[in-house]
């Protein structure tokens, strides 16, 4: 059967929080190295949480638009990251895959494991996402998909029970 | 011959090393003549039933086995294994220890030495190669390390030599066989020979890839072109065409093909540019060089690339040694403008001018303390290692010098009452230096922030010092080609070099200082080590501009701030340190208690005084008065800093060893002790005092371990080198910068120095005894409070280059009125940067003070029903196992630390339920809506106002408390507790 899964904004939250960059706990009389693009990263991270939570409340017919300008603020970061800048699109890119992969994973913990039908119950078998979200190297382009997915609030998936 | 398959005695291998161990017995018998009448009578003796009680025999029958005599005996052994065979000597074995007197005399070491090597020797089996024991083997090496040492270089070659070919199939031990072989082979000015065991060792195929790369450099730099180097180049050379990680050294091979072919003529270049040592023809050379500065570059990079890659790690300051080292300076040293032509340069520049300012924090009353603290614990280690009997002299009150090992801890003795105090005392004390470390942490880290990102002095009089070593790490000419100096033109190229610095400064702060500052303040994993201490130097520093502005003074620049901050921090909290023999948990409420106060006392220094302070650092053409901090009151000091942190020192070094000896002796502190345990706690610390009066160590302490501090080490390299002897003068190829901005790639500098006759000679004399063609080299600034005129600290930098025993010290940076260091820095310098013994064990003990603890904990559980006399000291042990604990838990609990934070956070809030807000989450505690781009703009707020109030606010923050406007401008400063205190 065709089912949908629900992301909950207690679900998004908690995929943020877990794919949020975050530097290790500091010891000592310290300063972090590459400082700078951390600190790039976490405006342009910071930018993306904020529009995609809003993307979550307005739903698709905004997503674009926020997508849109949460992209070119982080491409306006990026292009003033010089020599850190391929670094910053691949912490980028892993911050948007957990944060995706979070989603679904919420939102999958969110299905029935069993239905009960009459006397008979029936288990869940196997699961298939339907969505296909792959993420590039290209910012802009993951961040469409991304907040499109999250501007859904749903999940297509493929659940299978016997 | 016992064994025709091995071959002794005509097995080569064996035969070498018998021929010079004759040779190691003339040696003895030419040091210690024997009695050869004596020698006959002894001999007279002998028991072949007997052997392990033959040497002893001879003092039985009154005649003493002096080394001379026992070699005579040995010769004769030698001599019969290499007539017939190693097995007619298998008894030698037997003999385990030489009763021949341990007077410390060279024959009696060489006697012993031989011996062990010998017996070694004869337990090898030829057939395989292997050592039939654990120890096989070392024995030899150590003969020819001892011979090497003693100055019989020849000897020790013709020992290593012996010792190859013994143990060829023993790959760790041939190699180091191989390596004494070099350093014999150079020492006995037999380069050519050297060249040869080089080539050996390049291709030995145990030998690491960086060890290889520098054998093939040297044996290709030092071989001599007679028949058996032409053979040796042969082998190496078909060896390098199969070797890709050496073909870069081909420079070298190049240099040998003229003396090869003499025919050839295009090969010129390389060849004056091999030798180390280099004699005549000196324009030619330079051409040379010039011309081969780009082979002589990869050789560089292709060296580099064989060194284990540095972890990519946070950057930190070490509370134990007060230094740091970027990850950048750990293989190169820049020198001219290497820093603006490296990768990540600007990140460099703000990362060395935070952790300076960290270490500037540590050079004031607070580490002071530390210091202190650190020499009485010292102390305990010194007395914990020798207990009471041990033997001490007026020169060496503690008996240092009868220490055979004072660079790691050793073991606690026996469980007594006074090592048990003993321990106490030392956990305590280390326990304190955590506490005091833990509250001023956030602090610290606070200021450093503020410090790295505000710190731009262009157009003031006056520098932070942590900006002075900023501008010293660029060397003169690294803006502009420098014109000939004079005391006219110095000046002028003094005020264009900072300048120039500063706009460097002030250019990399713009473009990335905001998000720094947005990575310290706002990341998940970094916020709290960062943001309660810089939002509380922030409240300090509105708290200053206001009160110099409602006196009609002109707004304070972030510079000013942080010159001031430090200046605070440095030498106005001396009594924030409580009394060092407090009890434990007395101390740390007293140590809050003050750090608070200090805090909130910051806030309330006068305008005169504030205005006055910020000029306390000066440029470096300028004298200033030494001023103090008294009360918080500024006043004009009789004495330089150097005395007042003198005194500080001796004062909390005095207390600290005298607590629970003279001071603090209450033994109500062990709560559940009985009366009897109390008794003995008490007669314990009235026997320590009895004995312990000697206070002039301390002054070895200060000036060994601790005054060397000024020095700070910031890069070091290896580099290829070439001594010009007939000029005379010295040129190096040093490795400036790892990452080139253009190129990615490791880029080099030639640079040449002039040297006196003496210095050439004496490396000249050092080249030919260890034969490397590279020295180290290091960058390193003084710190150290000197007035301009003492041409001392001011963060003044020198670049020391080593070579074996020799060493040149040449000033760089911006210094040009004198070409040599002061007495005073080469002494700082030499101590720095080769630690002596106490300095060792106080970096032993105190790295971490974990290792005391440990320690501790293990001596108590061996024994944890502690008696003495009949008297239970379970108790008392069982408090000291609580300080050992609460000592390890330190990292996981930071209970200071986290008071620390709290308490800062809530004085710059003036609201603690808002402080707890911030603490659980951030800046966003103050943006209820989460609004991504109120938080931005809250942090460039707080990035601009911290270098000067703002002229204009973020519409978004237009209500926020902490956004308050004075005349001179918006800043971070809560509403209105600059007007009346707190609300």
């Amino acid at each position: 059967m065709i089912t949908a899964a629900q992301l909950t904004r207690a679900d998004l939250d908690l995929a943020i929080a877990a794919a949020t960059p975050r530097g290790k706990a500091l010891e000592g009389l310290n300063a972090p190295p590459n400082g700078a693009a951390s600190g790039m990263l976490d405006e342009i991270w910071t930018s993306i949480v904020s529009g995609v939570r809003k993307a979550y409340e307005l739903g698709a017919d905004k997503a674009r638009e926020l997508a849109n300008s949460t992209a070119a603020a982080a491409r306006s970061v990026i292009d003033r990251a010089g020599e850190a800048a391929d670094w910053l699109r691949e912490r980028l890119r892993e911050a948007l895959q957990k944060l995706v992969r979070g989603c679904i994973e919420q939102a999958i913990a969110s299905l029935v494991p069993s239905y009960k039908v009459g006397d008979v119950t029936v288990q869940l078998k196997s699961l298939q996402v339907d969505q296909k979200i792959s993420l590039s190297g290209e910012i802009e382009a993951s961040i469409q998909r991304v907040f499109s997915l999250i501007a859904a609030g749903e999940l297509s998936l493929s659940a299978s029970y016997e | 011959m016992s064994d025709p398959a091995i071959g002794l005695p005509e097995d080569a291998r064996a035969e070498s090393f018998l021929r010079v161990c004759i040779g190691v017995l003339n040696l003895i018998l030419e040091l210690d003549p024997p009695d050869y009448d004596a020698y006959d009578r002894w001999r007279g003796l002998w028991d072949p039933d007997s052997l392990s009680t033959w040497i002893s025999s001879a003092r039985d029958a009154g005649i003493e086995p002096r080394p001379g005599l026992v070699s005579v005996w040995l010769y004769s052994v030698v001599e019969h294994w290499y007539r017939t065979g190693r097995e007619s000597v298998d008894w030698l074995e037997t003999i385990y220890d030489l009763e021949v007197k341990a007077d410390g005399s060279l024959p009696e070491k060489l006697l012993r030495a031989l011996f062990k090597a010998l017996s070694e020797a004869g337990r090898i089996d030829l057939n395989d190669g292997q050592p039939t024991n654990l120890y096989g083997g070392e024995g030899i090496l150590e003969l020819g390390e001892l011979l090497l040492a003693s100055g019989y270089p020849d000897l020790a070659k013709g020992v290593a030599n012996g010792a190859a070919r013994l143990l060829e199939r023993v790959d760790t031990l041939c190699l180091k066989a191989l390596r004494l072989a070099v350093r014999a082979a150079f020492a006995a000015g037999q380069p050519e020979d050297a060249a040869l065991k080089l080539g050996l060792l390049a291709f030995h195929p145990a030998v690491g890839r960086l060890d290889r790369f520098d054998a093939l450099e040297s044996c290709l730099r030092w071989i001599a072109l007679d028949s058996r180097g032409k053979a040796m180049l042969g082998f190496v050379a078909s060896q390098m065409d199969r070797d890709a990680l050496t073909a870069s050294l081909d420079v070298y091979l190049k240099g040998l093909v003229r003396g090869l072919d003499p025919s050839l003529a295009d090969y010129g270049a390389a060849e004056r540019i091999r030798p180390i040592i280099v004699k005549g023809g000196i324009t030619e050379f330079v051409e040379s060089l010039e011309a081969m500065f780009g082979e002589l570059s990869a050789v560089e990079r292709a060296r580099l690339s064989l060194m284990p890659p540095i972890p990519d790690r946070a950057l930190s300051t070490d509370w134990s040694t007060f230094s740091f080292r970027h990850r950048a300076f750990e293989r190169s040293v820049p020198v001219g403008d290497a820093l603006r032509l490296t990768r990540q340069g600007e990140e460099i520049a703000l990362l060395v001018h935070h952790e300076t300012t960290h270490v500037y924090s540590m050079m004031g009353a607070v580490g002071w303390a530390l210091l202190a603290i650190r020499a009485a614990v010292l102390e305990c280690e010194i007395y914990l290692r020798m207990g009471e009997g041990h033997a001490r002299s007026e020169r060496d009150p503690l008996g240092l010098e009868a220490e055979p090992a004072l660079d790691s801890l050793t073991p606690l003795g026996r469980h007594e009452p006074v090592t048990l105090l003993d321990v106490e005392r030392q956990l305590d004390l280390i326990r304190k230096s955590q506490i005091i470390t833990d509250i001023w942490r956030p602090w610290f880290e606070g200021m450093a922030v503020l410090s790295e990102l505000c710190d731009d002095s262009t157009g003031e009089n006056v520098f932070s010092p942590s900006m002075s070593v900023l501008y010293n790490l660029f060397d003169l000419g690294a803006f502009a080609d420098l014109p000939n100096l004079t005391p006219d033109t110095a000046e002028a190229v003094l005020a264009s070099h900072i300048e120039a610095a500063d706009a460097f400064y002030r250019a990399t702060v713009e473009r990335i200082g905001r998000y720094r500052l947005r990575h310290y303040l706002n990341d998940a994993g970094h916020r709290m080590h960062y943001l309660p201490g810089y939002l509380a130097v922030r409240r300090v520093a509105s708290a200053w501009r206001s009160t110099v502005e409602r006196t009609g003074g002109e707004g304070l620049s972030g510079a000013a701030i942080t010159r001031l901050l430090l200046h605070v921090t440095r030498f106005a909290s001396e009594k924030t340190v409580p009394e060092v023999d407090l009890p434990l948990e007395a101390f740390e409420r007293s140590g809050r208690e003050l750090f608070a106060d200090w805090v909130q006392s910051l806030t309330r220094i006068s305008s005169a005084d504030i205005v006055r302070a910020t000029a306390a650092y000066q440029r470096f053409d300028e004298t200033s008065a030494p001023i103090r901090w008294v009360d918080g009151r500024l006043i004009e000091a009789s004495e330089r800093s150097g005395a007042v942190e003198t005194a500080i020192f001796n004062r909390i070094a005095a207390t600290a060893a005298g607590s629970m000896v003279v001071t603090n002796i209450d033994p109500e502190r062990v709560v559940d002790a009985s009366p009897n345990c109390r008794k003995v706690i008490q007669l314990a610390s009235e026997a320590a005092a009895d004995w312990r009066r000697d206070d002039n160590w301390r002054d070895r302490v200060w000036t060994e371990v601790m005054h060397p501090y000024s020095i700070l080490e910031i890069a070091e390299t290896e580099c290829p080198f070439w001594l010009l002897a007939d000029m005379p003068s010295l040129a190096i190829l040093l490795r400036t910068r790892e990452n080139d901005v253009q190129t990615g790639r490791s880029a080099h500098r030639m640079i040449s120095f002039p040297i006196d006759e003496e210095q050439c000679r004496r490396l000249e004399e050092a080249v030919g005894r260890n034969g490397s063609g590279r020295m180290r080299v290091r960058r390193v600034a003084d710190l150290s409070d000197g007035e301009a005129d003492d041409e001392i600290g001011a963060g003044r930098q020198y670049l020391v280059l080593d070579y074996d025993e020799w060493r040149m010290i040449v000033p760089m940076g911006l210094r040009f009125t004198a070409d040599f260091a002061s007495a005073q820095v080469e002494d700082d310098i030499a101590l720095r940067l080769a630690p002596g013994i106490l300095s060792q064990l106080d970096q032993t003990v105190l790295a971490a003070g974990r290792g005391p603890a440990e320690r501790a904990l293990k001596w108590i559980d061996d024994a944890p029903d502690m008696v003495f006399q009949g008297v239970s000291l379970a108790p008392w042990a069982a408090h000291v196992r609580r300080i050992a604990e609460n000592i390890l838990r330190q990292e996981a609990e930071r209970g200071a630390a986290d008071w620390a934070s709290a308490t800062l956070l809530e004085f710059a809030l003036g609201d603690a339920a808002l402080a707890a807000g911030v603490s659980r989450e951030g800046l966003v505690a103050f943006l209820p809506g989460n609004d991504a781009g109120l938080l931005t703009a809250m942090l460039e707020f707080l990035d601009s106002s911290a270098r000067a109030p703002t002229a204009g606010l973020a519409a978004g923050l237009a209500g926020w408390t902490y956004a308050t406007r004075r005349p001179a401008g918006w800043d971070f400063e809560p509403l209105g507790c600059n007007q009346g205190g707190m609300r």
